[in-house]
């Protein structure tokens, strides 16, 4: 069976205590605890892994342990021609190894494998794991004035009523950057708010004259703690509405991925059409998301003009998200076993209609935009990340297709409808600006094939399985969806009655942020905001509403009939007292 | 009655340069495929910025409160200096209106402009208040070129004195060098307009949020203000003494010229609307080559006598 060529090899390096298989591609091994960083480095490296996501969890009530979970994609390294593991035989080994709650410490595997680097500050913020040898230690999600022994995702830590104390804006610690060493460098603050950041992001960039000599970044000023609101007080069908509002831009991306997972870890084959339409709307997800992201990346370099036009295109992919699902942004179409709506075929000729302007009028203005000399010579040779980089830190999506590394998920492990669809993987050497933002126009046209091809395929069968499914507590597995910006992957950990044990929701930029400092260096000034824009980041997907004024200190909770007056009429906003 | 011309000269203009804004505006939306706003939308944000009050920050001294004002004063006083309403006839007048005084002048502005901006403290409006001084040694070196060719050729650095020349035709374009000097200035002029691809100034999109980024409410309309006017000096500056056009009706001179400025002004949508902008250390360096390297022939074809 596939997976098992991995598991032999691994046990001739270190040895494996256990191994269980999860679904037909995905198999966990546990290791002893000092193993644990040869075996993710044996399988990232030797083996062809990259890594996919890492899970750590509170096993206390299940086996008196905290857990972790590497999760890797073995799919070949890459680097070269042929680099890559057969078709058939690509799949995810979990490596995991058990904590006792007595010591707390594991050896981080980061020194070996630099793409762990996140999730094992991540492991210290919520469960106080701390990584031996990990050598940046400091806080990644939570607040820098988050109380010290507070681990917000260990089971017993937080009463639902505890809310450390308000500090006042003076009284907040600084947030240390690591600045390199050396006179006359300035530091430039990008953010906590800036212009070109719709959302907050803290980016120091440490200047030497106009180039940048190294950044350091803050994020998570927006975590909202949706891992802990899903553990025990969601079930399944919610869920998936929860997962969608991740993201505002990939949404449905992360509602499919996360239903999956509850799905694949009870393997439950929802029908075809389903699967089909499921493909079809993540796929206009990537339409409006690519031209979003091309017509950013015209507007940070002051091309308004292309810009508008792209966006009036992009009008088009909403309306076709319209036909298809009945919304424009949010669809709320997922449930466990398919989906709520189905498509008519007035609809499906309509949407056909519509996928011939797109079509046509990208094709015209990227023809535009690529004739502009001004435009081409901002993009090329800005913000390069190295192929090697890329190797070492496992980033997803057009980041990393832009660096001549031939990695997506709905190739490398197809999923729902794609074992059906041909597709080409837009790959573009060169890791500048320009190579992805090429490599989004390639995947605007193969979606729009894809769409087509659906449309074509899609069988007539029932849209929805008979949602009679019974969960079995402790069985966990792994789902991934190829967002517009990369792999969206959700782990679930089911627990009793038909609620989540334990959910880990990793967007597609978690994986992107850690090389961002590589593509920082030695470009001007000027491109910061480019760089930043070009890797699409989603600050909201990594960082996962009561109302304060801070400045009065008044808080207040807006219950669902004043915001939707509000909504309604627009008048008496419900903050007014507030101000 | 020089004065009142003047004033009417100084006014005219302050009133009349948000209308061609709004034009622009509304034709740079036509080919961004949008509705656009209104053609008397600048006026509009005018008012509404006046209407509110100024903040300030504790990083800045009395220079960032006083500053919109110098910048005000300093485009007006450049605007007058615009021989229009006023001819070589008027001694007292004409005796200031110098492509000297107008190049000060022009400098001084930009020296508030760029205080201002540093003493805001603010890193963006710092970074840009240092670009606005680089964009000012690549542009100004074309500009004194290409002057000091006309200045050599008329005889005079006196503008009222250079435009009657140029009107009865004793000066002008048959004359080679003159000629080509003309697209330099031109070129450089719309750079000083600080339009893109050259707008450094309000960069925002870019991470220099640009020297005005701390300004607001009145503080910003008056600066607005200040801009619209020095954008139409510069294009003033060339028209003055490239195509000159005054009749001996000063009112009917005004007229024609802002007339001639407004269609500039709106022409540049043509440049400004297509295309990103630069960054300072490749696509300014590079273009403002090509525009030095024209004064400096307009410059040999002098020395050679042409």
């Amino acid at each position: 069976m596939k997976c098992d060529k991995f598991i032999e090899a691994l046990s001739t390096r270190v040895k494996v205590l256990e191994v269980t298989r999860q679904c037909e591609d995905q198999v966990t091994a546990l290791v002893e605890l000092n193993d644990l960083p040869e075996a993710v480095r044996f399988l990232y490296y030797d083996m062809g892994g990259y890594l996919t996501t890492m899970v750590p969890n509170d096993e206390r009530s299940i086996n008196k342990h905290y857990a972790l979970y590497y999760a890797l994609s073995m799919e070949g390294g890459k680097m070269f021609e042929g680099d890559e593991i057969a078709q058939d035989e690509k799949c995810f080994v979990t490596i995991k190894t058990l904590i006792s709650p007595d010591s707390l410490v594991f050896p981080s595997v980061t020194p070996l494998v630099p793409a762990c680097v996140w999730y094992e500050r991540e492991a210290y913020d919520m469960f106080g794991l701390v990584a031996e040898g990990l050598p940046d230690k400091r806080r990644l999600v939570l607040s820098d004035d988050w109380p010290d022994n507070l681990f917000p995702l260990r089971k017993d830590a937080m009463d639902y009523r505890y809310r450390p104390d308000m500090k006042d804006h003076y009284m907040e610690p600084e947030y240390e950057f690591l600045r390199p060493e050396g006179s006359g460098i300035i530091d430039v603050p990008l953010g906590p708010l800036h212009i070109t950041a719709d959302e907050p992001g803290h980016f120091r960039l440490f200047c030497d004259g106009d180039t940048i000599i190294d950044a350091d970044y803050r994020l998570f000023y927006q975590h909202r703690g949706m891992e802990k609101l899903a553990e025990n007080r969601m079930n399944y069908d919610q869920m998936g509405y929860l997962a969608e509002r991740v993201c505002g831009i990939c949404g449905y991306a992360h509602a499919i991925a996360c239903i999956e997972a509850a799905e694949k870890a009870i393997n439950l084959e929802i029908p075809a059409r389903a699967q089909a339409i499921r493909v079809i709307c993540s796929e206009i997800e990537r339409l409006h998301s690519h031209l979003l992201n091309i017509g950013l990346a015209c507007e940070v370099t002051g091309n308004y003009n292309a810009f508008m036009h792209i966006f009036r295109i992009r009008e088009y992919s909403m309306k076709l998200a319209e036909l298809v699902t009945g919304g424009r942004k949010t669809y709320g179409n997922v449930v466990m076993g398919g989906l709520r709506r189905d498509i008519t075929g007035v609809e499906i000729k309509e949407s056909l209609r519509i996928l011939h302007i797109i079509e046509t009028q990208v094709d015209e203005v990227w023809d535009a935009v690529m004739d502009d000399k001004r435009q081409m010579s901002r993009w090329k040779g800005v913000g390069i990340l190295d192929k090697q980089v890329a190797r070492d830190f496992s980033p997803v999506g057009p980041n990393i297709r832009g660096s001549g590394i031939k990695r997506d998920t709905r190739y490398d492990h197809p999923y729902d409808f794609f074992k059906q669809i041909q597709f080409d993987v837009a790959v573009v050497e060169g890791g500048d600006v320009f190579a992805r933002e090429m490599v989004r126009y390639m995947e605007l046209k193969s979606s729009v094939s894809i769409i087509r091809q659906c449309f074509e395929l899609m069988p007539q069968t029932a849209i929805i399985v008979d949602p009679t499914f019974h969960v079995k507590p402790e069985n966990y597995a792994l789902a991934y969806v190829e967002a517009p910006r990369g792999e969206n992957v959700h782990w679930i950990m089911q627990g009793s009655a038909q609620k989540v044990f334990r959910w880990r929701c990793r967007a597609a930029t978690y994986n992107n942020w850690p090389s961002l400092r590589f593509q920082f260096r030695g470009n001007n000034l000027a491109d910061a905001a480019l760089i930043v824009c070009s890797l699409d980041p989603c600050y909201s997907c990594t960082e996962r509403v009561t109302v304060v004024d801070i400045k009065s200190k008044k808080s207040k909770i807006l219950t669902h009939s004043d915001l939707k007056n509000f909504a309604r009429t627009q008048k008496e906003s419900p903050l007014k007292d507030l101000r | 009655m020089d004065f009142f011309y003047l004033l009417i000269q100084l006014v005219s203009a302050i009133v009349v340069a948000p209308l061609f804004d709004g034009i622009s505006r509304k034709l740079r939306a036509k080919f961004q495929s949008r509705v656009g706003p209104s053609i008397f939308q600048t006026y509009l944000d005018l008012l509404k910025l006046l209407k509110r009050g100024r903040t300030k920050s504790h990083s800045t001294s009395y220079i960032y409160q006083i500053s919109p004002y110098l910048l005000f004063v300093s485009a007006a006083a450049m605007f007058c200096a615009l021989p229009i309403v006023y001819g070589a006839h008027s001694a007292f007048l004409s005796q200031f209106s110098d492509i000297l005084v107008l190049l000060y002048l022009g400098a001084l502005f930009r020296f508030i402009f760029i205080v201002a901006g540093i003493d805001t403290a603010n890193p963006y409006a710092g970074v840009s208040a240092s670009r606005e001084g680089t964009l000012g040694f690549y542009t100004e070196e074309v500009a004194v070129i290409c002057l000091v060719v006309v200045m050599m050729g008329a005889g005079s650095t006196n503008l009222s004195f250079i435009t009657t020349l140029i009107q009865e035709g004793h000066y002008g374009y048959a004359i080679p060098s003159f000629s080509v000097a003309a697209t330099a200035f031109l070129w450089v002029m719309y750079v000083e307009t600080g339009r893109k691809p050259y707008d450094l100034a309000e960069a925002e999109q870019e991470l220099q949020e640009g020297v005005l980024g701390e300004y607001c409410g009145k503080d910003l309309a008056i600066i607005d203000v200040a801009i619209l006017l020095k954008q139409f000096t510069m294009l003033g500056f060339f028209l003055v003494i490239f195509i000159p056009w005054r009749f001996d009706n000063p009112m009917l001179s005004l007229i024609t010229f802002l007339a001639e400025v407004g269609f500039l002004y709106v022409m540049g949508v043509f440049i400004d609307n297509f295309g990103p902008r630069f960054t300072i250390n490749n696509g300014i360096k590079r273009t403002m080559l090509f525009a030095l390297s024209i004064a400096s022939t307009s410059l040999a074809l002098y020395i050679m006598g042409i």
